[in-house]
């Protein structure tokens, strides 16, 4: 396909990125770092740079968001905004993980392991584990070990057995960072802090490449938790023969 | 010339869409209640709301436009419920309905979910100024007067629990799971006031509900009979607690009507789908020598719904009433307090 313009959007985390690309070419993108609702900034945003980048919104051809991890109101302004967009302009969608996005912010020719981390607050990460593998890197960093909720101190073990040397992409607290260089050494290197910003040019560019959504309606974000009222409830009970939580009247 | 709102609501527990046309023929109103998630933990978590809404909302949208029959060539506006309630339920609704007029370059209306469920009774008659609407929900105890068609303003409010929440809590001392609005109203239909319990701020010359004190009077009855080994008749507990309610908002309804005459009078909310207030304040009325038309919803609309969102965003449209796109949930939005209502709570 040619002309394949492609709107891509994240507000996982406190920073706001949106992008809109042309096939192989980034037309134009917006990245904030400001303590902002993404609710206000979001549409303003993507409506200035279709503007800018002449960019009709019929012209769109298809829409990437990231469905976390990360803030949970945050997470899903992107995913309603990105989930709304591509169903009612009958889009194909693609998403991916917040983490996987900050894995990409390392270059391609890098083969040290990419530790992604998000600050899940109490000494608590999101951490997906990348690596660039020159085949697929049109769709960005492979997977190594999966998105998961953890944390920090039970993570490192893991990453130590890897036994490679790794970088560490995000935004964490600077005592994650020492916990981090006592357990693991000169393992590990810490990537500045601007490679820790969302770059959503490169999910543009990484899109066409990308599997759609199946169903758009069900696609929600990843939340890697369940809600304390939900742990709670499921000790006692079990969801199988419950009532269907949602239904129409 | 056709109007065609698409209208949007997620205030709460319902994941509503609906398709209005001119503000009074409801093409669609899709509801999609959480009701089941949510009494597992006997009242609504928001997280668990708001995760839900994101499930729901272009499913919604979607079988409002086809079982309306419209496209998007034909709407003429989206609106949406912007407050108050829950801010991440709020925001799901809020950012599909921004987003939906964005990509079809539409005008997007918000509305106040309050002035939304005062709407609700316009699809009964057309309303006439001035009105008077008693508003009651589970978040909700208002007397709101209308001068005009979008003129809102509070003339009593509740100054503690809102009237569905303090049969929420009732409820649970009755061991009836939330919501626990309905049973009560049906059990209090088998009893009698026995208990007498008290009617607060009734006398009061101001506009103001309070149901705390008769929440406490309740569960301190119940818990003494408890503790005695004495079990009381739940019917006989349901009247007392529902006959005390209604004298409250029945009675300063009508000390409302007396300051503030009207042509109509609303009632509006969850609690309005209540059997006993409709049947008491119909029978108040007739009391009256020349008293106010009573339109009350139908019970489909007395619950949270997008058709009464549609509904206002008829008039809000007419008002040239418009939001671009920044707009932002408001949790805490409320309808302005009229200079007396201000004066009664200092």
């Amino acid at each position: 396909m040619t002309d394949l313009r492609v709107l891509a959007i994240d507000t996982a985390n406190q920073p706001l990125s949106a992008a809109v690309s042309e096939d192989d070419t980034v037309l134009g993108t917006v990245t904030l770092n400001m303590r902002r609702t993404h609710s206000q900034t979001l549409l303003p945003v993507i409506s200035d740079l279709l503007e800018r980048t002449a960019t009709p919104v019929e012209k769109l051809e298809r829409v990437a968001v990231t469905s976390g991890p990360g803030s949970y109101t945050g997470v899903r302004i992107g995913v309603t905004t990105a989930k709304t967009l591509a169903w009612t302009l009958g889009l194909p969608l693609v998403a991916t993980t917040s983490l996987h996005l900050l894995a990409g912010n390392i270059a391609a020719d890098d083969p040290r392991l990419i530790i992604s981390l998000i600050d899940a607050r109490h000494e608590n990460v999101y951490a997906g584990v990348y690596q660039w593998v020159p085949e697929t890197a049109a769709s960005g960093p492979q997977n190594v070990l999966l998105p998961h909720h953890t944390p920090l101190a039970e993570l490192l073990p893991g990453i130590a057995a890897l036994q490679q040397p790794a970088i560490v992409v995000g935004t964490i607290p600077v005592a994650y960072q020492e916990h981090m260089r006592s357990v693991l050494g000169s393992q590990v290197s810490f990537a500045d802090s601007l490679t820790a910003l969302p770059s959503t040019a490169r999910l543009a560019l990484w899109a066409p490449a990308m599997t759609p959504v199946a169903d758009i309606h069900n696609f929600v974000p990843t939340y890697y938790r369940q809600t304390q009222a939900e742990l709670e409830w499921r000790q006692y009970h079990d969801d199988a023969g419950h009532a269907p939580y949602v239904e129409e009247v | 010339m056709r109007e065609l709102i698409l209208a949007f609501e997620s205030s709460c527990d319902e994941t509503s869409v609906a398709v209005v046309e001119n503000g009074t023929t409801i093409l669609s109103n899709i509801i999609a209640t959480q009701i089941n998630s949510h009494k597992r933990f006997g009242g609504v978590v928001p997280e668990v709301a708001s995760r839900h809404h994101v499930q729901q909302i272009t499913r919604c949208t979607e079988e409002a436009m086809t079982q309306a029959g419209v496209t998007y060539a034909d709407l003429t506006a989206v609106a949406v419920t912007y407050g108050p309630g829950l801010v991440g339920a709020l925001l799901i609704g809020v950012t599909a309905a921004k987003t939906i007029a964005f990509a079809h370059h539409l005008p997007l209306i918000p509305v106040n979910h309050m002035a939304g469920h005062t709407y609700a009774a316009s699809y009964v008659a057309p309303f006439q100024f001035p009105l008077l609407a008693l508003l009651v929900s589970g978040g909700h105890t208002e007397l709101v007067y209308m001068a005009s068609r979008y003129d809102f303003q509070i003339i009593g409010d509740t100054r503690d629990d809102a009237v569905g929440e303090a049969y929420d809590k009732i409820g649970r001392v009755l061991g009836i799971s939330y919501p626990a609005g309905k049973p009560v109203d049906e059990l209090a239909h088998q009893g009698h006031d026995t208990f007498h319990f008290p009617r607060a701020m009734l006398e009061e010359d101001n506009l103001d509900f309070s149901f705390s004190g008769l929440k406490s009077a309740f569960i301190n009855t119940v818990h003494h009979a408890d503790q005695l080994g004495e079990t009381l008749s739940k019917a006989d507990l349901a009247t007392s607690f529902q006959d005390a309610v209604l004298d409250i908002l029945v009675g300063k309804t009508l000390r409302a009507l007396k300051t503030h005459p009207v042509h109509q009078l609303v009632i509006a909310g969850g609690v309005a789908a209540n059997q006993g207030l409709r049947a008491r304040m119909h029978d108040a009325l007739a009391t009256l020598s020349d008293p106010p038309q009573l339109l009350i919803p139908p019970l489909r609309l007395c619950g949270d719904n997008a058709a009464m969102i549609g509904a206002a965003a008829h008039v809000a449209y007419a008002e040239g009433i418009r939001a671009d796109w920044t707009l932002n949930a408001d949790p805490s939005l409320s309808f302005p307090y009229s200079r007396e209502a201000l004066a009664a709570i200092k």
